[in-house]
C-alpha cells in the first residue's frame, strides 16, 4: 500500500496531534451545555483542525522540496493522517468504547461532534486534501496575509454593523445592512489582497474567508439565538456541512472582488480596457457547425420563404406584406450568389422589412391573443386556427432572421476576404449552446416558479387582508370600556379608513342534529358601517341588517324551531329558503334570492338573534338561512354546581359569507356586538378596535403613530404583519427553499460554462503563449477568457429572463384554470416582481462569473513556454 | 564585434528542469554580452539547449539562477506584469512554427501587439500596413494563416515581432522548415531589417551557410555558449 510508505509517521503524528487537540479543547470547552449545539460546535472544530493540519503538511511538504516548484498535494500524509483519526473516531463513536481522551463523549455534547466528524472518513481526507492543497499554494507570507485580510473583514464588517445600531432602530433593517456591509468588505477585500499582490491571491483568500466562516458559524451556533437549535437540525453530519456556508458564501465574494483586483490591477497598472480581450474571445467562442455549402443555404431559404409565404398569405391579414418580402428574399439569395455590388442595399431593405413583419406579427398577434382569451368562438372559427397563425408568424420572423444571420455573415466573409474556414471541433460550439439554454433554463424556471408562489403569496395577503382587520388595538385586562373614544382617537390618523369596536370569543357551534364545528365568533355592530362594509361585499345570502332586526330573518316568526332534515352532502348552493311551517309547502320552490322582508310580519313572543356564518361552516352543518344553530360558550359566568357551566344559546342563521379563504370560511361566525357581550360575559366591554387602512404598507407605520397617540400602555397595537407571523414567514422560507432549489439548475448550467472554457483554454494552449509572447499580460489573457464565460451567461441570464417574463405575462393575461376544489383559486396566480427578477438576473451573473475564474485562471498561469514546446 | 555598449549583459544564466525528481541541468552558466546591433548566430545540436536559451532572453521562462541585465536592469526582478509589457516593447520573437493566430487575418496578427498597448484600432491597423508592405506583403493583408504559403506565414511573423520596432529580435530556427530559397529570401529581409534600423538580432538556426552570414557566430554545446572558431 503505497498510503503507508515513508510519510506515515507525518500524517500519523499529526492525527495523533488533532486528537490531543480535541481532546483539549473539548476539555476547555466543557462548559458549553451538552446538546446538538454543542456537537455541531465540535465538528466545525474538527473540520477547522483538519484544514489546519492540512495546511501545515503542504506547507512542510513545499519547504522539503529544495528548488523544485510545488507539487501539489501530499497524498500519502493525507492518506495516513485520514486514516488513523477515522479508526480513532470510529471506535470513539460506534464501539461505545470509552478513548481515555474523552471520557464524557459518550453523553453528546463537543466531543462527540468532534468524534463524529473524524469518523466521517471522507471528511478528514477530503478537508486534509484542501488544506495541503492551499498550502502547497502558498507563498512566503499568504499566511499572513490571510490573518490580515480576516482582521479586515471582521473589522469592517463589526465597523458597520456597530454604525448601523447606532444610526438605525429596526432589527431587520440592521441585521440586512450587517450582512451586506459584509459581503461588500469581502468584496472589497478579495480586491485590495489581489491588487496588493498582483496576481488572483486564491490562497490568501480562501485562509480569509475560513477564517470569517468559522468565526461566524462558531459565535452564531454557540450564541444564544441558535441557528442549529432553532432549526432543530438531528446530525453532526449536517451541522458540518453548514459549518461551511458562511465560508463559501464569503470565498464566493471574495472570488468576485479579488478576480476583478486581479483584471483590473494584474498587469501592475490600471488597466481597464478590453478591446482586443473582447475581439479574441468572440473569435475563440464562434459556434461553428459543419458548413453547408452556399448552394444548400440558398435551397433551404427559397423553400423556407415559399412555404412560410404560402401559409401566411392564407392566415395573416396582410398577405402582400409577405409576397414583397418573399421577393426580396429571392432577390438577395439570388445577389448572394452573383456576389453583386447592391447587396448593401438589399440588405438595408430586407432589414427593414424584417422589423416590419415583426411588427405585423405582433400586431396581429395582439389581435388574435385577447380573442383567444375572451373565447368567443364567433369571430375565430377555431382557437386553435389562431395559434396556428401565430405559430406560423413565429415561423416567419424565425426565417427572417435566420437569412439575415446568414447574409451578415456572408457579407463579413466576402468584407475580409475569406474563402475558406478553418474547422474547428463541433464540440465546443454544441457545449456553448448547452450552456446558454442550460442558465436561461434555470433562470427561466426561478423567475416563473418565483412568480407563482408570490401569486399565491398576494392572493392571500389580500385575501387575509380583506377578511381580517389591518390593525389591531387592544388593551391589557378585561376592561376595554372605553372603546368608542379609543376608535374616534384611531380615526384622527388620516390613514385610516375605517375603525370598528368588536368582541371576539371562541365557540362552539351545533345543530340539533347534534352537527358540531369549533368556531370563532366575533360580534360587531351592525348599526357601524365601518364594521359590515367588507362583510356585506362577502355575504351569499341573507343580509347584515337582520342581526339588529332579527324579527325580519325569514323564518323568525315560525315560533318553532324545525327538525331538518337527515343531512345529506350540502348543495353547493344554498338554493332553497327553509320554508316555515305556517307557510303553505309552496313556499319551498322559492327562488334561492333572499326572501323579501316582510316588514308587516310582525313576531309576537320571542325572537331569536341572528348570526353570519361562513360557507364552509355553512355546508359542514347543513345549514341555511333562516336555520336556527345554538352556540356553546365554554367560558361563562355562570357558576354552577361542577364549577363554571358552559353557556349555551340559540341563534338564527342571517347570512352566509364566501370570502375565498377557507380557514376564514369554515372558522367564523358574526354577531351583534350587543349578543357578544352578554354571550361572552363582556357587559359593555370590547376585545379589541380593529382598523383598515388606505396602504397597506404602511401598518406598520401606522400602527406605531395610533401607538403613540393612545399613549402606549395598556394599550397595545399590532399591524397584519404581526398578526399573522407564522403564515408569511413559512412562505418566504418556502420561496428561499424554492430559490436555492432552482439556483442549483444555475449552477449545472455554470458547470458547464466551467466544462467549455477549459476545453477552450485546453485547445488554445499554443495560441495563449503566443499571446504572452507578444506581451499580453497574465490578467489580459484572464480577461479574454473570463469575458468569454460572461457572454454565455449574460446571454443565457437575458434568455432566460425573456422567456421567464414572457411565460408570466402569458399565464397572467390567458389564464390557467386551477381544481377549484383543491385550490380555492380558480386561476393560477401570477405576480411579477421585477425586483425578484433583478435578483435572480444579478445571481445568475454572479454564479456564471465565478465559474470563469477558474479556467480562466488557469489560462492565465499558462507558461509559455509549455504553450510554444507542443506541437 | 562593433563599439556600442552592452544591451544584455548574461551571468551565469543557469536552467535546471526536474523530472520526476531528477534534475536535467540544460544550462550550466552562459555568459554573454550582446551589444545593441549586434548580430549573433547560434548554433547546436538538437537538444542543446538553444530554444531555453531563447525564451529566458526573452523571459518567457526563469532561469534556475544567473542574470539576465537589459540595458544595466536586472529583467527578473520585475513583476510579471511589468515583465510581459518588457516583452511587448523590446522584445520580437520568431519561431521555427510561425506561431500565428489561426483565427486572425494576416493584419490582425501584426496589429495584436499594438492593440496589446492599448493603443487605438486605427493606429494599430496603420502600423501593421506599413510592416507588412515592408515585409512585401501588400497584396495578402486580409488572409488567414491557413490561407499563407510557408514563406508568407513566416515573414507574418517577422513583421508581427517588428511591430513595435523592438531593441532585441531573437528568432529561434525561422528557417527550419522552409526551403533553400524561401529561406534564404527570410535572411535577406532580416538583413535589410538590420541595414534599416540597426536591430540587435539573436538567432539560432541549423543552417550553417546562413549562420555564417551573421557576423557573431556562437555555438552552444555542453551548456554553455562558445564562439565558433
Ligand atoms: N519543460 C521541460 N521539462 C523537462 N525538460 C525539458 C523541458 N523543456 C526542455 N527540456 C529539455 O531541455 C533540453 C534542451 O531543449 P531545447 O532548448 O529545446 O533544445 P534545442 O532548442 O537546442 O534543440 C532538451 O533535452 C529537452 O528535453
Ligand atoms: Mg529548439
Amino acid at each position: 500500500m503505497r498510503c503507508l510508505a515513508p510519510p506515515f509517521p507525518l500524517g500519523a503524528s499529526f492525527a495523533l496531534g488533532i486528537l490531543v487537540a480535541q481532546a483539549w479543547l473539548a476539555a476547555m470547552l466543557d462548559f458549553v451545555p451538552r446538546g446538538v449545539r454543542a456537537q455541531g460546535t465540535g465538528a466545525a472544530m474538527s473540520t477547522a483542525l483538519f484544514l489546519l493540519a492540512g495546511y501545515t503538511m503542504g506547507c512542510l511538504r513545499r519547504q522539503g522540496q529544495g528548488r523544485t516548484p510545488p507539487t501539489g498535494i501530499p497524498w500519502r500524509s493525507v492518506c495516513a493522517f485520514s486514516a488513523v483519526l477515522t479508526v480513532m473516531g470510529l471506535a470513539g463513536t460506534w464501539g461505545n468504547f470509552n478513548l481515555p481522551l474523552f471520557p464524557a463523549h459518550a453523553h453528546g455534547g463537543m466531543a462527540r461532534g468532534m468524534l463524529a466528524a473524524n469518523a466521517v472518513a471522507l471528511a478528514p481526507m477530503f478537508l486534509t486534501a484542501v488544506g495541503a492543497a492551499l498550502g502547497a499554494g502558498a507563498r512566503k507570507r499568504t499566511t499572513v496575509f490571510g490573518f490580515i485580510g480576516a482582521v479586515t473583514l471582521l473589522v469592517i464588517s463589526f465597523g458597520i454593523r456597530e454604525a448601523a445600531r447606532y444610526l438605525l432602530l429596526d432589527p431587520n433593517v440592521i441585521s440586512l445592512v450587517a450582512t451586506g456591509g459584509l459581503g461588500v468588505a469581502a468584496l472589497l477585500v478579495g480586491f485590495v489582497l489581489s491588487w496588493a499582490h498582483k496576481r488572483l491571491a486564491f490562497v490568501e483568500m480562501a485562509i480569509t474567508a475560513l477564517l470569517v466562516g468559522y468565526a461566524i458559524y462558531l459565535t452564531v451556533a454557540m450564541g444564544p439565538t441558535s441557528l442549529v437549535v432553532s432549526w432543530s437540525l438531528p446530525i453532526e453530519q449536517i451541522l458540518l456541512a453548514l459549518s461551511f456556508v458562511p465560508s463559501i458564501a464569503l470565498m464566493a465574494l471574495l472570488a468576485v472582488g479579488g478576480s476583478l483586483g486581479f483584471l483590473l490591477f494584474g498587469s501592475g497598472r490600471w488597466d481597464p480596457g478590453f478591446q482586443y480581450e473582447l475581439k479574441v474571445a468572440t473569435r475563440y467562442l464562434q459556434v461553428n457547425f459543419p458548413q453547408p455549402t452556399r448552394r444548400t443555404w440558398v435551397g433551404l431559404v427559397h423553400a423556407g420563404f415559399v412555404v412560410g409565404a404560402v401559409w401566411t398569405s392564407l392566415f395573416l391579414p396582410e398577405p402582400q406584406l409577405v409576397w414583397w418580402g418573399t421577393l426580396l428574399g429571392v432577390l438577395v439569395a439570388w445577389m448572394i450568389v452573383r456576389q453583386t455590388r447592391w447587396l448593401r442595399l438589399a440588405l438595408g431593405l430586407q432589414l427593414a422589412f424584417f422589423g416590419s413583419s415583426l411588427w405585423g406579427v405582433a400586431q396581429y398577434g395582439a389581435r388574435v391573443v385577447p380573442k383567444l382569451m375572451s373565447g368567443s368562438d364567433t369571430v375565430v372559427p377555431a382557437g386553435a386556427v389562431g395559434w396556428t397563425n401565430v405559430a406560423l408568424g413565429g415561423l416567419v420572423v424565425l426565417l427572417y432572421g435566420g437569412l439575415w444571420a446568414i447574409i451578415t455573415r456572408r457579407l463579413m466573409y466576402r468584407h475580409i476576404g475569406l474563402r475558406t474556414r478553418t474547422q474547428k471541433p463541433l464540440f465546443v460550439g454544441v457545449v456553448t449552446v448547452i450552456s446558454v439554454l442550460g442558465v436561461a433554463i434555470g433562470v427561466m424556471a426561478l423567475i416563473v416558479v418565483l412568480s407563482v408562489m408570490s401569486g399565491f403569496e398576494a392572493d392571500l395577503k389580500s385575501k387575509i387582508l380583506g377578511a381580517h382587520a389591518h390593525i389591531i388595538v387592544e388593551k391589557y385586562g378585561d376592561d376595554f370600556v372605553e372603546y368608542e373614544a379609543v376608535e374616534r382617537t384611531v380615526r384622527t390618523v388620516p390613514e385610516v379608513q375605517t375603525a370598528a369596536a368588536f368582541v371576539l370569543g371562541d365557540a362552539m357551534i351545533t345543530t340539533d342534529e347534534g352537527l358540531i364545528a369549533g368556531t370563532l365568533v366575533k360580534g360587531i355592530d351592525p348599526g357601524s358601517e365601518d364594521a359590515v362594509v367588507e362583510i356585506r361585499r362577502n355575504l351569499l345570502r341573507g343580509d347584515v341588517r337582520y342581526l339588529e332586526q332579527p324579527d325580519q330573518i325569514p323564518g323568525a316568526c315560525s315560533g318553532v324551531f324545525k327538525k331538518l332534515p337527515k343531512f345529506k352532502p350540502p348543495p353547493t348552493k344554498i338554493d332553497t329558503v327553509l320554508s316555515s311551517t305556517s307557510t303553505s309547502s309552496s313556499s319551498a320552490q322559492l327562488p334561492d334570492t333572499p326572501v323579501p322582508v316582510d316588514s308587516s310580519n310582525r313576531c309576537s313572543g320571542r325572537v331569536l338573534p341572528g348570526v353570519l356564518i361562513g360557507r364552509e361552516l355553512a355546508n359542514q352543518l347543513g345549514a341555511r338561512v333562516g336555520y336556527v344553530v345554538k352556540l356553546i360558550s365554554p367560558v361563562s359566568e355562570e357558576i354552577g354546581p361542577m364549577g363554571p357551566t358552559p353557556k349555551l344559546r340559540r341563534f338564527r342563521v342571517a347570512g352566509v359569507f364566501f370570502s375565498g379563504m377557507y380557514e376564514y370560511d369554515a372558522k367564523h361566525a358574526y354577531i351583534s356586538m350587543g349578543q357578544a357581550q352578554k354571550f361572552f360575559g363582556k357587559r359593555g366591554r370590547a376585545s379589541g378596535v380593529e382598523l383598515k387602512i388606505s396602504d397597506i404598507d404602511l401598518s406598520a407605520l401606522v400602527a406605531s403613530d395610533i401607538n403613540r397617540r393612545l399613549g402606549g400602555q395598556p394599550y397595545h397595537v399590532r399591524d397584519w404583519r404581526d398578526m399573522h407571523k407564522e403564515l408569511f414567514s413559512a412562505l418566504l422560507l418556502e420561496k428561499i427553499a424554492m430559490f436555492v432549489a432552482l439556483a442549483m439548475i444555475i449552477m449545472v448550467a455554470s458547470f458547464l460554462i466551467v466544462a467549455t472554457l477549459v476545453i477552450i483554454v485546453l485547445q488554445r494552449g499554443r495560441e495563449i503563449a503566443i499571446l504572452k509572447s507578444v506581451g499580453a499580460s497574465d490578467a489580459s489573457i484572464m480577461k479574454i477568457f473570463v469575458i468569454q464565460g460572461v457572454i454565455v451567461g449574460l446571454s443565457g441570464s437575458l434568455l432566460g429572463v425573456g422567456a421567464g417574463v414572457a411565460i408570466c405575462l402569458l399565464v397572467e393575461q390567458v389564464g390557467l384554470q386551477l381544481d377549484n376544489s383543491v385550490f380555492y383559486i380558480e386561476l393560477l396566480p401570477v405576480a411579477l416582481n421585477w425586483s425578484e427578477v433583478g435578483v435572480i438576473a444579478v445571481s445568475a451573473i454572479i454564479i456564471t462569473y465565478l465559474a470563469t475564474i477558474y479556467p480562466a485562471m488557469t489560462a492565465a498561469v499558462l507558461k509559455p513556454v509549455e504553450g510554444l514546446r507542443e506541437e | 564585434m562593433n563599439n556600442s555598449r552592452a544591451l544584455v549583459e548574461i551571468h551565469k544564466l543557469r536552467k535546471t528542469y526536474w523530472m520526476e525528481d531528477q534534475p536535467i541541468e540544460v544550462l550550466q552558466g552562459v555568459d554573454l554580452e550582446i551589444c545593441s546591433g549586434d548580430r549573433i548566430s547560434i548554433i547546436g545540436p538538437s537538444g542543446s539547449g538553444k530554444s531555453t536559451f531563447l525564451h529566458l532572453l526573452g523571459t518567457l521562462d526563469v532561469p534556475s539562477s544567473g542574470q539576465v541585465l537589459f540595458n544595466g536592469n536586472d529583467v527578473f526582478a520585475q513583476s510579471p506584469g511589468a515583465l510581459a509589457a518588457f516583452r511587448n516593447r523590446s522584445i520580437g520573437f520568431v519561431f521555427q512554427f510561425h506561431h500565428l493566430l489561426p483565427e486572425f487575418t494576416a493584419l490582425e496578427n501584426v496589429a495584436m501587439p499594438v492593440l496589446i498597448q492599448r493603443r487605438s484600432a486605427s493606429e494599430s491597423h496603420e502600423r501593421a500596413v506599413t510592416v507588412l508592405e515592408l515585409m512585401g506583403l501588400h497584396h495578402r493583408l486580409h488572409h488567414r494563416p491557413g490561407e499563407l504559403s510557408g514563406g508568407e506565414q513566416q515573414r507574418v511573423a517577422i513583421a508581427r515581432a517588428l511591430v513595435l520596432e523592438p531593441k532585441l529580435l531573437l528568432a529561434d530556427e525561422p528557417t527550419g522548415n522552409l526551403d533553400e530559397s524561401t529561406a534564404a529570401g527570410i535572411h535577406e529581409l532580416l538583413d535589410e531589417t538590420h541595414e534599416r534600423t540597426g536591430l540587435t538580432i539573436v538567432l539560432v538556426t541549423h543552417n550553417s551557410v546562413l549562420a555564417r552570414r551573421m557576423p557573431r557566430r556562437l555555438q552552444m554545446l555542453g551548456g554553455v555558449l562558445r564562439p565558433v572558431t
